[in-house]
C-alpha cells in the first residue's frame, strides 16, 4: 500500500503548497521546532501545586471520581494496607501483583494470611495491586506503565484495583507527569512502554439512559495507597 | 460624520441614528418601529429612516444565495453609512450587518472597508441603549404586578452577547417582575426559512419553548426579535394559551396601545 | 459510506412520532448539558485553553504531512506497523488482511466511529470473521442491528426496557427469572457476557482519539475499560485512525485532553486515557504481539486548504449534538448518516457529496449553540451555510426554494418594488387576521400555520405609517 502513502502525502502536500504553510522545508522547520520545544500551551493555575498541597488536591480529585485513598509512611506498610482494604470490602485475603521492586519490601511477612501471587491476570483474580509510575494532582489521575513490573491485565481484569503511589511521583499538571514519564522512558532512543494507562477513578458507563454506573468492563473499585 | 462634537462650542451634538427597521417590523409590527424611535429620541439621538432599506438579506444569505445577499448588503451599506450609528430592533439583523457583511464582502476591495465601518457602528436596540448611549431612565410603568418572562434570541445572545442589557432596562420598568423561564437561551425553533423547510421539527422545538414559557405563569413574554416572537406567539395561541407577547421595545417605550402579537386585548387573562 | 439523508424529512417525522425515542432523547438534555456547563465553569482557563487547542490543531493541519511521516517513523521504531488507506475500501482490505494473517475467527472492538464510517463489521462478517462490539452502548445496538445514534452515546435513543428485552432475547442461556430492570443489572450482565469474548478474540480493533507524533503513540479515551481489554488481550491490536488525529507532543495532547472529557460528559478526565506505543516488549507478560496503525484519509485531505478545513479540528466530543435543538427533536438516526448533529451536517456532505446530503446542513436553525460549546471553536453554522451555498451553486437546491428565494432577493434589491409589495401584503394579511389579529390557516404558508397561528400585520407597513407621521408633524 505504499502507493496509498504516496498519494495521501501528495494530496496533503498539494493542499499545503496551495496555501497553508508555503514550502516543505518551512513545514519541516515548524514541526521540528515544536517537537523539540515541547512547550506546554496553558497549564491551569490550579495545577501549580507542590508537596502536601498537591497530595491534598490529588486525594480530593481522586475521591471525587469514586476512588478511595489511604496514606502510609513506609513501603513496609503496603501489605497491611492491602489486607485492611480487602477486609473492609469482605474480600478473600488474596492479591495478584506485578514484579515491581517497590513491592519486594512491602511487609508481606507481616501478613501471613494474605495470599500474594506475582504475574499478569488471567481474569480470575478478584484484586490486583500495581505501582503507579506517576500521578496528576489536577485531576486525581494515576499513570501506569506496562511491563513485567506492572502487567496491564492487572489494571483491568480484577474487580478491585489497588495502586501504590509514592508521593514523590506526584506532579501538579498532566504535562509534567507525562513529560517526566517520556523523558525517563525514552533515554537512549528507546520507545515509550508499550502502554501508558492514565487512570482516573474506577471504570463506569452511562450508556443506559445516561445514568452513570460504576464497574463497567474494568475494575468496580479503585483504591489508592499513598506512600510517603 | 463620525465626530460627535459640534464645531462651535465643543458641546456634544445629538448623535444621528439610522433606524434599520427590519423587514418583519415593517410588514407585521410597525409599533415596534415607533417604540424604537421613541427610545432612541429619549436617549438623545436624532433618528432618521432611510427609505431605500428593505431587508438585511439574511433569508437569502442563509439559503446559500451569497451573490444576491452581497448585492443587498451593498444597498444597506450605501443607505446607512452616513449615520453616526445604525440601530435595529433585532439582534439577528444587527448581527447580520455587524458580523456577516464584512465576511460577505471580504473579497470585494471596494466594499470591504465600507462594510467594516458600518459593522462597527451597527447595534441591536437594547445593547445600544445600555452599552453605547446611556438611556438614563426608562419611565415606563406596567399595570400593577405584571410578570414578564424573557426569551434570549439566538443571534443576539451568541453573536452579540446580548443577555444582561434587556434585563437591565426592564428592571427600571415600574410594576414589572421578571420571571426567568427554564432554558431561556435555547432556540425557539424559528430559524428563518428553517421553520418553513422543516415545519415538523420546528413545531417540536417551539412546543418545548412554549411549555417553559407557560411554566413561569408570566403575564407577558418578551424578546428582542420579531421572528422568534411571531413563532412563539403563534404557537402559544394555537395551544390556547393566554400569555401576551410583545417586543421588548414596546414595554420599554411604554407603548402598549397596539394589541399584543397574535392576540387581542379581550383575550388577555 | 452509506448515506440515507435524502429521506431526512420522512425519517425525522418518524422520529417525532416515536414516543419511546422522544422519552429517551430527554436523557440527552438531562445527561450532558448541565454537566458540561459545570465542568467548563469550574476551570477558569477553559476559554483560553480552547484558544490554545485551536492553535494546536491549526498548526497540525498546516504541517500535517511532516507530522504523519514523523508519527510513522516513531511507530516503526517502536516495533509497530503503519498502513495507509486512501479510502474506506482500502482500509477494509488492510484490516481484513491483518485479521486473515492472524487467522482470526473473532475480533473484539473498542468504540470507533471510524469503523462505522468504513462499515467494517459487515465487511469482516462477509469474510467469516465475527466482530464483537464491547462498549456497552455499541454492544446494545449491535444486538439490535442498528447503527450508533450519537458519537459518544451510541444507544442514547433507547430506554432501559428496550435494552432489557434485547438482552433477554439474545442472552437466552441465562436464567429467565433474573431481574434485569436497572442500568446496574444491565451493565453487570453485559460485563459477564463480554468477559469471555475478550479472551476468545484473536484481534482487537480500536479507534484512536489522538496520534502523538513525538512518540508514535495512538491514544484512546474511554470510561468503561472495554477499549483496554480489547487491545490488551488478543494477539494483535489494530488502531484505525483518520489522518487529522495527529498532535505533535504530549504537551499538546494534555491541552486537548483538558477539553475533551469536559466537553463530552462533563468529566475532568475520562476514566481511561490509554497511550499505546508498539507491541509487547521483551519480558512483557501481556499485551498484543503485533501493533498496527491504519491511517485513513477518506476525503479528509481534500478538505485541507478549503473553506471547510476547520472541520478537521473536530475531536468528536459530541457537545454540538448534545446542545442541538434539532438533534433533541429527532435524535441521531434521522440524519441518515454516520455522524449526526451539527458536526455530521458539515462532515457528511464532505464525505458523501452535497447532492446526497443536502438536507443536513439545511436542517439547522443556526441558533449557534453548537459553535458556542465546540471546544475546538469550529464555526459550525458558517460551515453549514457554506454547504448551502455549494448546494445552490451546484444546482441541487430544490427548485421551489431556489426560485422563491431568488424572487425575494430581487425584490429586496429594488426598494420601490419591495415597498409596493409590502404595502399590498400587509393590509391583506391584516384583514385575514380579523379581530383576533391572527391567521389560523394560510394555504401558501401551511408549513407555518399547520403548527401555529400566523400573527397578522397591524395594517399598514411601518414605512407607510412613518411617512404619514412625518407629513402630520410637518403640517
Amino acid at each position: 500500500m505504499s502507493s496509498a502513502r504516496k498519494t495521501i502525502l501528495e494530496r496533503i502536500g498539494k493542499a499545503m503548497d496551495e496555501g497553508l504553510v508555503p514550502t516543505l522545508s518551512e513545514r519541516q522547520q515548524g514541526a521540528n521546532a515544536r517537537l523539540s520545544e515541547k512547550k506546554p500551551a496553558l497549564v491551569p493555575a490550579s495545577a501549580n501545586v507542590f508537596g502536601e498541597e498537591a497530595i491534598a488536591l490529588f486525594s480530593a480529585k481522586a475521591e471525587a471520581v469514586n476512588a478511595t485513598v489511604v496514606r502510609i509512611s513506609s513501603s513496609a506498610e503496603i501489605a497491611s494496607a492491602v489486607t485492611d482494604y480487602l477486609a473492609t470490602k469482605n474480600l478473600p485475603a488474596k492479591i495478584r501483583r506485578g514484579a515491581d521492586p517497590l513491592l519486594d519490601q512491602a511487609g508481606w511477612e507481616s501478613e501471613p494470611l494474605l495470599d500474594v501471587s506475582i504475574g499478569p491476570s488471567d481474569g480470575s483474580d478478584i484484586a490486583g495491586l500495581s505501582v503507579a509510575a506517576s500521578a496528576v494532582a489536577e485531576t486525581g489521575t494515576l499513570t501506569l506503565c506496562s511491563g513485567p513490573e506492572n502487567p496491564t491485565t492487572l489494571n483491568f481484569l480484577p474487580d478491585y484495583h489497588l495502586i501504590v503511589l509514592p508521593v514523590d511521583r506526584l506532579h501538579g499538571s498532566l504535562e509534567k507527569s507525562l513529560r517526566r514519564l517520556v523523558d525517563e522512558a525514552t533515554v537512549e532512543d528507546r520507545a515509550l512502554p508499550r502502554v501508558v494507562n492514565l487512570v482516573t477513578g474506577p471504570s463506569r458507563s452511562g450508556d443506559v439512559e445516561q445514568q452513570i454506573v460504576l464497574g463497567a468492563h474494568g475494575p468496580r473499585a479503585l483504591h489508592i495507597i499513598l506512600l510517603g | 460624520m463620525e465626530d460627535s462634537t459640534s464645531k462651535d462650542g465643543g458641546r456634544p451634538a445629538r448623535p444621528t441614528v439610522g433606524l434599520f427597521v427590519t423587514c418583519l417590523v415593517d410588514l407585521f409590527r410597525p409599533s415596534v418601529g415607533f417604540a424604537t424611535i421613541e427610545l432612541l429620541e429619549k436617549a438623545g439621538c436624532d433618528v432618521a429612516v432611510p427609505v431605500t432599506q428593505t431587508c438585511c438579506g439574511q433569508p437569502a444569505y442563509n439559503s446559500g444565495h451569497r451573490k444576491e445577499t452581497a448585492a443587498i448588503a451593498r444597498q444597506v451599506i450605501a443607505a446607512f453609512e452616513g449615520f453616526d450609528h445604525v440601530v435595529a430592533p433585532s439582534g439577528s439583523c444587527a448581527a447580520m450587518i455587524s458580523h456577516h457583511y464584512p465576511a460577505l464582502l471580504a473579497d470585494d476591495p471596494s466594499w470591504v472597508q465600507r462594510a467594516q465601518k458600518l459593522a462597527a457602528k451597527t447595534h441591536e436596540l437594547t445593547s445600544f441603549l445600555t452599552d453605547i448611549v446611556s438611556l438614563k431612565t426608562v419611565d415606563a410603568a406596567m399595570p400593577s404586578n405584571t410578570t414578564v418572562t424573557y426569551h434570549d434570541s439566538c443571534s443576539g445572545l451568541r453573536e452579540l452577547g446580548i443577555k444582561a442589557q434587556p434585563r437591565a432596562l426592564l428592571s427600571q420598568v415600574e410594576n414589572l417582575e421578571l420571571r426567568e423561564m427554564e432554558d431561556s437561551e435555547v432556540c425557539c425553533g424559528f430559524g428563518g426559512t428553517f421553520c418553513a423547510k422543516y415545519p415538523a421539527i420546528s413545531e417540536v422545538i417551539v412546543s418545548a419553548k412554549t411549555k417553559t414559557i407557560a411554566a413561569t405563569d408570566a403575564d407577558l413574554l418578551l424578546a428582542g426579535d420579531m421572528g422568534c416572537l411571531m413563532n412563539m406567539a403563534g404557537r402559544l395561541r394555537r395551544e390556547g394559551r393566554s400569555t401576551e407577547v410583545r417586543h421588548v421595545a414596546e414595554i420599554l417605550a411604554g407603548m402598549t396601545d397596539a394589541p399584543p402579537i397574535a392576540g387581542t386585548e379581550e383575550e388577555r387573562s | 459510506m452509506k448515506v440515507h439523508s435524502a429521506d431526512f424529512i420522512e425519517r425525522s417525522a418518524e422520529a417525532i412520532g416515536d414516543a419511546q425515542l422522544q422519552r429517551a432523547l430527554g436523557n440527552v438534555r438531562a445527561g450532558f448539558i448541565g454537566k458540561r456547563a459545570k465542568a467548563a465553569a469550574a476551570l477558569p482557563e477553559f476559554e483560553a485553553i480552547r484558544d490554545a487547542a485551536v492553535d494546536i490543531k491549526n498548526h497540525v493541519l498546516g504541517h500535517l504531512d511532516v507530522y504523519l511521516e514523523r508519527f510513522e517513523t516513531n511507530v516503526k521504531a517502536a516495533g509497530g506497523h503503519v498502513h495507509w488507506a486512501r479510502d474506506d475500501d482500502e482500509a477494509r482490505s488492510i484490516i481484513l488482511d491483518i485479521c486473515r494473517k492472524a487467522d482470526a475467527k473473532t475480533v473484539t472492538k473498542g468504540k470507533s466511529m471510524l469503523t462505522e464510517e468504513i462499515e467494517l463489521n459487515a465487511h469482516l462478517q462477509e469474510h467469516g470473521i465475527e466482530a464483537v462490539e464491547t462498549d456497552l452502548g455499541e454492544y446494545i445496538i449491535q444486538l439490535r442491528g442498528e447503527t450508533p445514534s450519537h458519537i459518544i452515546a451510541p444507544a442514547v435513543h433507547l430506554n432501559r426496557d428496550q435494552v432489557e428485552a434485547d438482552f433477554r432475547r439474545v442472552h437466552s442461556h441465562l436464567d429467565r427469572t433474573r431481574v434485569l430492570d436497572s442500568p446496574e443489572s444491565l451493565l453487570g450482565e453485559a460485563r459477564e457476557v463480554l468477559r469471555q469474548r475478550y479472551f476468545e478474540a484473536d484481534v482487537g480493533i480500536t479507534g484512536a482519539n489522538f496520534l502523538v507524533a513525538e512518540t508514535g503513540s495512538s491514544v484512546i479515551v474511554t470510561n468503561e475499560g472495554n477499549g483496554d481489554l480489547t487491545q490488551t488481550l488478543p494477539r494483535v491490536h489494530i488502531a484505525l485512525a483518520s489522518i487529522e488525529k495527529i498532535v505533535p507532543t504530549m504537551e499538546d495532547l494534555s491541552t486537548i485532553l483538558r477539553l475533551l472529557a469536559r466537553s463530552a460528559t462533563g468529566q475532568e478526565m475520562s476514566v481511561y486515557t490509554t497511550i499505546s506505543t508498539g507491541p509487547r516488549r521483551d519480558g512483557d507478560q501481556d499485551g498484543p504481539e503485533e501493533y498496527h496503525v491504519v491511517l485513513l484519509d477518506n476525503g479528509r485531505s481534500a478538505l485541507l486548504g478549503t473553506e471547510f478545513q476547520e472541520v478537521l479540528r473536530c475531536i468528536r466530543c459530541g457537545a454540538c449534538m448534545n446542545h442541538c435543538p434539532v438533534f433533541h427533536a429527532v435524535g441521531g438516526h434521522a440524519y441518515g448518516a454516520v455522524y449526526p448533529g451539527p458536526i455530521g451536517a458539515v462532515i457528511t456532505p464532505a464525505l458523501a457529496g452535497i447532492d446526497k446530503a443536502g438536507h443536513l446542513p439545511n436542517a439547522s436553525t443556526f441558533c449557534g449553540r453548537c459553535e458556542s460549546v465546540c471546544p475546538m471553536r469550529i464555526p459550525l453554522p458558517k460551515l453549514m451555510r457554506q454547504w448551502r451555498e455549494k448546494e445552490y451553486e451546484q444546482g441541487y437546491q430544490p427548485g421551489g426554494m431556489r426560485r422563491g428565494m431568488s424572487l425575494w432577493a430581487f425584490a429586496a434589491r429594488h426598494p420601490r418594488l419591495y415597498r409596493i409589495g409590502a404595502s399590498i401584503a400587509a393590509p391583506l394579511l391584516s384583514r385575514l387576521g380579523g379581530t383576533r389579529h391572527r391567521i389560523s390557516r394560510l394555504p401558501f404558508a401551511s408549513g407555518w400555520t399547520d403548527a401555529r397561528d400566523l400573527p397578522a400585520p397591524e395594517g399598514e407597513t411601518f414605512m407607510q405609517a412613518y411617512a404619514k407621521s412625518k407629513t402630520r408633524n410637518a403640517a
